[in-house]
């Protein structure tokens, strides 16, 4: 029989968020997957969790997503206007998460100290991509940069309806749930993304060691 | 005695019925469900929509392809649909012998079917309104606390796939009008990322707690449902652009207050 071999991929995702912890008994000793060839399996030479590596014409990118996104200031375009030019490093969280999206900021900053300070903000930026479109209206993402000092020369912080917030997750493999009113369960994952959009690296969990995603945005400066 | 004007005028208003009655889309009442095997389960309240009453059909959705050549199988980007891409048809735009035209389309990525039901007005439904029309048999809005109609499901999530996709004709309508939601594909959901389900029993168990808080409403308990587990099981180890031999779609509308 031809396994899920995806399923073992999804215990790669870490999921955190801001609740207690009940974690329900296993539901079945292994778990079968539907008849029939249920999932493709992935190709071999894949090098992160969802998105195939080439060049951005032939395989897509995030450029080529329609959506249209505000800035912390208010500022309208599509992905392509925000985060193209530039490196990009990306998180998608909410601005009122207690525990993981810290954490995860916390880890890009930790990138950000492993890269050359003439690089930042001229090559490199860094996106945090609202999931809570409700509460994260670009006012209330102003009030988070200041909250959270970021450097506006470096960070850029986007929402977008919440249709468009879907599709961009599901672009980036990243999960998420509303739990509470106001709590959502999602994975971590930090991704890198390339001057034309396409997505280069992604590195999950939280506390992560950065070096490959490192490596992988220093390779990209010498590419020029 | 109608006079001939009084007939043109009926004609008139057959003919939109018609067209309507070839879109045909199962209404479904505000209501709530009980996903079957989550932790805590409570009941999930449901806003009244509309299901398309059948699957899309690789008809459909050739018709689709031709107006939008970027959803061509040589043309898409893989970012949004992998190789496999509509791998069953004999090209950008023929569905070749073996293939009949009526029955569902498969290998179809989940960005293929938003665009698809985008360019008609439509939109996936949503897991909780998939689900809870789909607990539905055909005479009964809910069947799942009968064994017998889990049993059902099982027998079909247990036979052997292969073979191409046959056409849904002949297929019970259910409590209310949609068909073949059970027994010929799975179904995409627009919201197929939110199943956190590892699908893997060992990872939920012994997931690293550190990093894994809120686990509450995201395991599994009830084992009687292995059916909807399966299902969710399933959900979680998709990818947006992935397609799958027995993995199609149908269509769903929010319903306006005023037209109900």
């Amino acid at each position: 029989m031809k396994s899920l071999p995806t399923l073992s991929l999804c215990t790669a995702f870490l999921l955190a968020s801001c609740g207690e912890d009940k974690l329900a008994p296993a539901p079945s000793p292994e778990t079968k997957p539907p008849a029939a060839e249920p999932v493709s399996d992935p190709a071999p030479e894949d090098v992160h969790p969802t998105l195939p590596a080439g060049s951005a014409a032939e395989e897509g990118s995030l450029h080529d997503l329609e959506s249209e996104w505000q800035d912390q200031n208010a500022k309208a375009g599509s992905l392509a206007d925000h985060l193209g030019g530039k490196i990009q490093v990306v998180s998608m969280g909410y601005s009122t998460c207690k525990f993981a999206c810290p954490a995860l900021i916390a880890d890009m900053r930790r990138i950000r100290d492993g890269i050359d300070k003439t690089a930042l903000g001229e090559k490199v930026g860094f996106v945090f991509i609202s999931i809570d479109p409700d509460t994260d209206t670009p006012a209330r993402l102003k009030e988070f940069e200041k909250e959270s000092d970021f450097d506006p020369a470096l960070w850029t912080l986007l929402r977008s309806d919440a249709d468009s917030v879907l599709e961009l997750a599901v672009v980036l493999g990243m999960k998420y749930r509303k739990t509470t009113v106001d709590d959502f369960a999602h994975s971590n994952i930090i991704t890198i993304v390339a001057p034309d959009g396409a997505v280069l690296h992604q590195q999950t969990g939280i506390n992560a060691d950065p070096v490959k995603t490192l490596a992988t945005i220093k390779a990209q400066f010498t590419r020029g | 005695m109608p006079r001939p004007a009084t007939i043109i005028a009926l004609l008139a208003l057959v003919v939109p019925a018609q067209a309507w009655a070839e879109d045909d889309m199962a209404k479904l009442p505000a209501g709530e469900y009980l996903p079957l095997y989550m932790k805590d389960p409570k009941p999930r309240p449901v806003k009244a929509f509309s299901i398309d009453a059948d699957p899309v059909t690789n008809a459909d959705f050739l018709e689709f392809v031709r107006a939008n050549s970027k959803w061509q199988r040589s043309k898409v980007k893989r970012i949004f649909a992998d190789k496999n891409y509509l791998k069953h048809w004999a090209g950008d735009l023929e569905l070749g012998g073996g293939i009949a035209a009526d029955a569902p389309v498969t290998n179809v990525s989940w960005f293929a079917a938003r665009a698809y039901l985008k360019s008609e007005g439509k939109r996936l439904p949503a897991t909780d309104e998939w689900e809870y029309a789909a607990c539905a048999d055909e005479t009964r809005a809910n069947a799942t606390d009968d064994p017998k109609f889990t049993a059902r499901l099982l027998e079909w999530y247990g036979k052997p796939g292969g073979g191409a996709t046959p056409s849904i004709e002949g297929a019970a309508k259910n409590f209310y009008g949609a068909r073949a939601l059970h027994g010929y594909v799975w179904e995409w959901v627009a919201d197929f990322n939110n199943s956190m389900v590892t699908g893997e029993s060992r990872g939920d168990s012994g997931i690293d707690r550190k990093l894994y808080c809120a686990g509450g409403a995201l395991g599994a308990t009830d084992t009687r449902n292995y059916a909807a587990f399966m299902r969710y099981a399933f959900r979680s180890s998709l990818k947006g652009n992935y397609t799958v031999p027995n993995l199609g779609f149908r269509g769903a509308s929010d319903v306006e207050p005023d037209k109900e």
